[in-house]
């Protein structure tokens, strides 16, 4: 996903065509990237919970799209797939029934999920009205991705400014107006399976041709570009400036989560501590191992610092409380 | 603190609660059954009956690797033993993570220019991206081992040298031993490098 966005960065700045098998081939590693990284976020969400039956049946659902990426890239993560002007493997005739048969499950089984996970009480009562963004604060805030769509702001730079082969394949952006974590979970889920279907439409429109572009010559210096990827967080942007070395001169990546994080206050205002575990997570944010709260108490001037596992435990007991264990 | 809202209606079925207790118990059963008798088969021989639970018994059970995936590395040899690498530091420099160091020397041979003293791979740093293979223009590394378990105590025990990625052979890899299909004896990984690049 970054890797996309810096080759269009650089074959914007250098003015490259992509073949168009490639960009469809992109698109549909861009989506299974997506999926993957949804079913997890669902799967965390559960564990955040302690409701982690989701957790072993969401990632149970995910291993084979890891797997898929796996015979087509050649690694569960880390693809390495794009280079500039195109990319570096093709998806071969062979594998196709193998992704439609991946897609068949992987859409069955979420369909599923999301039937289980709407009738069930516990999860509704720990995330409806919780973590609430309202649809003027998002917008004011700019949150991104799919937390942004479960306040009913329909932003998706697939749609918006679409790259690779999302103008031909077409997306439906899942907006929903709930603006509360149950919200932002129904986006992901729903987004899961409009991925499968962007997956089986690329593999069905996915033209014959070269995978890469022919670059006979070096890119020239200070040429500069920007590109925009609807990551599965959110949009991510890469800005190239090129140099008369083998690199760029400069480059700059915006990931979403800081963006995202920015509502975070906001949410977690008038709720109780156990619920901020499920409502930071529910941003679906990516801070290596930063996972700890301070928390102030406004009548003693008391500091105490929750770690991960304290926080865990209080807020896999509110479930329990709630379900009156 | 929210005060949750009203539950589900449940029909007279649900609430007489003992049938749904079987139901729930009956899934269950089903699941040990078909698992218990679909491992009993497989186990007696009946190779072409499912698996039965999705897990691998790992490490007793390898889960078949793609022939794409990414494995440790393995220098090719020439057919006197000497590895193929003319030191040509094509993969030292392409490497994002910068984690090939090689020190080239004079080969006896005056055909062939150069080969590496030292080849060393920090699998530490390495991030499995396969661009070396890619760069290389005697096909000499190549990531095909089809070995991806490995760990070491010390950032040291993490750095391959030349000897080892010389006696690394490339992965056999449709014969794993409790695998799915038929083995099937095939030079396909000595001929074809993992991600070699799909050319135009």
């Amino acid at each position: 996903m970054h890797s996309t966005g810096y080759c269009q960065a650089l074959e914007k700045a250098a003015q490259i065509e992509v073949p168009p098998r490639a960009r469809f081939i992109r698109t549909i590693i861009l989506e299974l990237e997506r999926i993957h990284s949804h079913l997890l976020w669902l799967g965390i969400a559960g564990h955040i919970i302690g409701f982690d039956t989701v957790l072993m049946q969401v990632w149970r659902i995910r291993e084979p799209v890891m797997w898929l990426a796996e015979q087509i890239t050649g690694n569960r993560k880390l693809y390495g797939m794009n280079i500039v002007g195109g990319v570096r493997r093709d998806i071969p005739k062979e594998l196709h029934p193998k992704i439609i048969e991946v897609m068949d499950k992987v859409e069955k089984e979420t369909i599923a999920v999301l039937n289980a996970v709407v009738d069930d009480t516990t999860l509704r009562m720990r995330l409806e009205g919780v973590g609430v963004v309202p649809n003027k604060d998002a917008i004011a805030l700019a949150i991104l991705g799919p937390s942004a769509r479960g306040s009913g702001v329909a932003v998706d730079v697939r749609v918006d400014h679409p790259y690779a082969a999302y103008a031909e394949v077409g997306v439906n952006v899942v907006v929903e107006t709930g603006e509360d974590i149950w919200a932002r979970t129904v986006v992901r889920i729903k987004e899961t399976l409009e991925s499968v279907r962007i997956v089986r439409d690329a593999l069905a429109m996915m033209p014959e041709g070269p995978i890469e572009a022919k670059i006979d010559e070096p890119i020239p210096p200070g040429l500069v570009a920007c590109s925009s990827v609807e990551a599965p967080r959110g949009e991510t942007h890469h800005f190239v400036i090129t140099s008369d070395e083998p690199r760029p001169y400069r480059w700059k990546a915006r990931a979403p989560t800081f963006q995202n994080l920015q509502a975070v206050p906001l949410s977690i205002m008038e709720e109780t501590i156990a619920d901020v575990p499920i409502t930071v997570g529910s941003f679906d944010p990516c801070f290596s191992c930063t996972e700890r709260v301070e928390a102030v108490d406004v009548r003693t001037g008391e500091l105490k610092v929750y770690t991960k596992r304290e926080l865990e435990q209080l807020s896999r007991a509110k479930t329990k409380l709630l379900r009156g264990e | 603190m929210r005060i949750p809202q009203s539950e589900k209606e449940l029909t007279f079925w649900e609430r007489i609660y003992f049938p749904e207790v079987f139901r729930g118990l009956a899934i269950t059963a089903k699941h040990f059954v078909v698992n218990m008798i679909r491992h009993t088969l497989r186990l007696l021989g009946f190779k072409n009956v499912p698996k039965g639970a999705v897990t691998y018994q790992y490490p007793e059970e390898i889960r078949p690797i793609s022939t794409r995936l990414r494995t440790m590395h393995r220098l090719a040899r020439r057919a006197d033993g000497s590895p193929r690498c003319v030191a040509c530091m094509m993969c030292e420099t392409v490497c994002p993570a910068s984690c090939i160091y090689i020190v080239a020397g004079e080969h006896p041979d005056p055909n062939i220019e150069k080969v590496p003293i030292r080849f060393d791979i920090d699998l530490g740093k390495c991030i499995f991206c396969g661009y070396c293979v890619e760069a290389c223009p005697e096909d000499a590394i190549r990531m095909d081992t089809g070995i991806y378990n490995f760990a070491a105590y010390t950032r040291e025990g993490m750095v391959l040298t030349l000897e080892e990625l010389l006696a690394h052979e490339p992965a056999p890899y449709v014969s794993v031993p409790t695998q799915d299909k038929a083995p099937d004896p095939g030079p396909l990984a000595k001929s074809q490098p993992v991600s070699a690049p799909a050319s135009a």
